[in-house]
């Protein structure tokens, strides 16, 4: 590790438990001075075993477990799985389903991206933006446990649809949090945006140049901000991105100002996104949003499952003879932290053969080392907090 | 999504014309289908849009191949990953060392025969 003893490398640890590395990350540093001159990222405290986890249990009852890799945005998670088994499954979501996945999503979207403002600034030692952010984060995620019942582990889709309708009253409160949230961004920009502190200690730091970060596969909001137009809502649309207008935000210098200014815009055109989709609402009985009959595969008019009675009484989908058929499938979603990837084996049984998660934090620690080689010590929170790394997501 | 077979030898020769145009490498994943082992690399191109997945049938009695990380530097993790999952050897990778589990770990959990029977972890038996 340490190359030339006689210049005096200091190995340090940084982590696991260090405030600023958003969870549990040890970085084995090789300093000379103040210089970074070698990291080495040791991940893996957080692993769970969610994708052994999925082969001892039935496709819904995997399904909670799905929001828990990442906690933060747990609604993506959920779709990525849930467009996994549907494209295998062969089952179509209604229109309405699709619409709700879309605003909510872009709700947990705005909830992750205010959540990485706030620790973002606080690791560059700004407390104030952390009490702002929090504020207008329980706004959304209030409204979210109105939807859901939940505040962070959301568990609201199933396979063919969403579990439940808006609430009465849910679309006029959104609107007026969406006509709210231009003035509350506004705010933080006027505190943040031309900051001088801010400024010194962001423009100019950590430059991930395109080449880079296609070599190491960086998606998200970290590539836009090198100026890759990649966001899979306009170039592989999944739920109905098609239909909306929206543009994808882009910057070029690839620093960690510009990952900022990437995420703030993206905040904003995510409201402009809802509020266009709430326009766009189709009607519907709240009976229409899930598909009913998931059938075990038989498709006989007298069997128990997928019968004529069964369908008109509209029963739940029985979790224990969902069967997809066997094959394999994969959905790929953009997460506000970047790429999601579910790949589902299946092998006509009741649980998942195997269960891949691709998971863009993944990624980005990855090519952390690339980014503090030969840069200062201090600008490593800068760079790293820049990243939007959740170590959870890192783990799985 | 286009699916190219390919055997295990051949990856090398087959990933490199491909990288000109599929230059994200998302994921790499191994799948223990009982007989073989079967390797999935799935692929984006930034430019096209377009979706790739490779895929190859290593043997269960010395699952090995040849490690992409020259190609591409996201197949280091991910390559390492599979290696922790399943045993996978990836040849002349630079680092390879488990990842997610610590280094001490007996197996390779992602394998449908594993057990864990390791003693040291008794305080698991309830």
């Amino acid at each position: 590790m340490i190359k030339n003893p006689v210049k005096k490398d200091m190995l340090i640890n940084v982590g696991p438990q260090h405030p600023s590395t958003h969870g549990v990350l040890r970085l084995v540093m090789t300093l000379e001075g103040e210089i970074i001159r070698d990291t080495e990222p040791v991940i893996g405290y957080l692993h769970r075993g969610k994708e052994k986890l999925a082969e001892s249990r039935t496709y819904t009852r995997y399904s909670p477990m799905v929001d828990r890799v990442d906690y933060l945005s747990a609604f993506f998670y959920q779709g990525a799985y849930c467009y996994a088994v549907e494209q295998l499954a062969g089952l179509s979501v209604p229109k309405r389903a699709e619409y709700i996945r879309l605003i909510t999503m872009e709700f947990n979207r705005i909830a992750s991206h205010l959540l990485w403002l706030g620790s973002f600034l606080l690791d560059l030692g700004a407390t104030s933006p952390l009490f702002y952010v929090f504020r207008e984060r329980e706004e959304i995620i209030n409204l979210l446990e109105q939807l859901t019942g939940q505040r962070m582990m959301y568990n609201f889709y199933t396979f063919g649809g969403v579990k439940k309708d808006f609430p009465e009253g849910w679309i006029a409160k959104a609107l007026e949090l969406c006509k709210k949230m231009p003035a509350l961004f506004d705010e933080y920009e006027a505190i943040i945006t031309k900051n001088p502190i801010f400024l010194e200690r962001t423009k100019g730091i950590g430059i991930m140049s395109p080449e880079l970060a296609i070599d190491y596969a960086i998606t998200g909001a970290n590539i836009r901000a090198s100026g890759v137009e990649l966001d899979l809502r306009k170039t592989g649309p999944y739920s109905v991105y098609e239909e909306l207008d929206f543009k994808v935000c882009v910057a070029d210098s690839g620093d960690s100002y510009d990952r900022y200014m990437v995420r703030i815009a993206e905040m904003r055109e995510s409201t402009r996104l809802i509020e266009r989709a709430i326009e766009l609402l189709p009607g519907g009985i709240p009976e229409k949003l899930r598909v009913k009959r998931v059938n075990c595969g038989c498709d006989k008019q007298d069997c128990r499952y997928c019968g004529f009675d069964t369908r008109l009484a509209g029963k739940k989908v029985n979790p224990v003879v969902f069967k997809p058929p066997a094959g394999e499938a994969t959905a790929m979603v953009e997460a506000p932290r970047g790429m999601v990837m579910c790949y589902i084996v299946s092998d006509g049984s009741t649980n998942p053969y195997r269960v891949k998660w691709r998971t863009p934090s993944f990624s980005s620690v990855q090519v952390l080392p690339e980014l503090v080689k030969d840069k200062n010590y201090s600008d490593l929170m800068p760079i790293f907090g820049s990243l939007d790394v959740v170590l959870p997501e890192v783990d799985r | 999504m286009q699916v190219i077979e390919i055997k295990p030898e051949n990856l090398i020769e087959t990933a490199a014309p491909l990288k000109n145009e599929f230059n994200l490498l998302i994921s790499v994943s191994g799948v223990d289908k009982l007989e073989y082992y079967e390797l999935v690399y799935h692929f984006y191109s930034t430019k096209t849009h377009k979706k790739l997945i490779l895929k190859t049938k290593l043997s269960k009695t010395n699952p090995e191949i040849e490690s992409l990380s020259g190609l591409y530097s996201a197949a280091n993790w991910h390559e390492r990953e599979t290696y922790d999952m399943f045993g996978i050897n990836f040849l002349n990778h630079p680092d390879m060392r488990r990842i997610l589990l610590p280094c001490d770990w007996k197996g390779h959990p992602l394998r449908k025969n594993y057990v864990n029977n390791d003693e040291r972890l008794c305080w698991n038996e309830r």
